[in-house]
């Protein structure tokens, strides 16, 4: 079973926005509640990179962790999803969240937290797929459609890859391959800085 | 007699009268009470992915997934070309 998951190759990333507005058109998503953003680092200065951001639907979850009334699940293709019958708006998981991905809907005239929203893979919600309740709740269904998320599917220069963890990842490994850069800008160097001992890492000491 | 009577009345009273305080169930689902345990999920239980649009038929829903996720690298939409 495919396990679905984002790559943002942030050599390709021209901070255009159009996965933003594909996000908001297609779901519907509510004024105030952005499900997508483009984070840029370095702006205006050599070596400037952006980067697409939303609910990664982590492996190991910590929203799930850390949801009072249990509301998270994760379905067969790996994707984080939630009822938003059972959310209290308590906000838990937007702390939890090292994305920033939970996002509450401002409610009545004093500004209440609604139930929380966040991106869905475009996989919907717990209600019945393609119904009306699902699009209120949750926005579109495209992967019970057989479609792709359509943030990754409108990006005009493909640097959103969304679907089955290993075959994006070997797409962008030949992308790395082909222009004979670019490991350096997303991986183990850039998260934790140098390996310590990079010989330890080389397939000669390996076997 | 009367005094017995009354006194079961009393307590028949009393006792159906406070079964009306205990907790009740807060969240339902299809008219079931969900019972909460701690650190499983709760809500409704949700489809699979290929069984709405394609009736059920795993092997074409994810042939459909594959064919949009390998569409999305041009260096093999090129060589098809």
């Amino acid at each position: 079973m495919a396990r679905m998951r984002f790559i943002c190759d942030a050599e390709r990333c021209i901070d255009c926005n159009g996965c933003v507005t594909a996000c908001k058109n297609e779901n519907e998503v509510p004024w105030g509640v952005n499900r997508r953003r483009v984070v840029t680092m370095n702006e205006g200065q050599p070596g400037e990179r952006s980067i697409s951001v939303a609910c990664m639907h982590c492996t190991d979850a910590p929203c799930m962790a850390v949801c009072p009334v249990d509301c998270f699940y994760q379905n067969e293709e790996g994707l984080v999803l939630h009822d938003k019958d059972l959310c209290i708006g308590c906000g838990y998981c937007f702390y939890a969240c090292p994305f920033g991905a939970p996002q509450f809907p401002q409610e009545g005239a004093f500004g209440l937290r609604g139930k929380m929203d966040k991106c869905t893979f475009c996989a919907g919600g717990p209600e019945p797929d393609n119904s009306e309740a699902e699009f209120e709740k949750y926005g579109r269904n495209r992967i019970a459609e057989g479609k792709l998320p359509l943030c990754a599917e409108m990006c005009s220069t493909k640097a959103l890859l969304a679907g089955d963890g290993d075959v994006i990842a070997d797409i962008y490994r030949e992308r790395v391959l082909v222009r004979g850069k670019g490991s350096e800008v997303w991986g183990w160097a850039t998260a934790y800085g140098p390996a310590p001992h990079p010989e330890a890492k080389t397939p000669e000491h390996r076997s | 007699m009367k005094a017995l009577m009354m006194s079961v009345c009393a307590a028949a009273f009393a006792v159906s009268s406070l079964a009306g305080c205990g907790p009740r169930d807060q969240v339902t689902y299809q008219s079931q009470p969900v019972l909460f345990k701690q650190g499983h999920y709760q809500g409704k239980p949700d489809q699979q992915s290929w069984a709405a649009n394609f009736n059920g038929d795993e092997k074409a829903w994810a042939q459909a997934i594959d064919k949009r996720t390998l569409g999305q690298n041009e260096y093999v939409r090129i060589t098809r070309n």
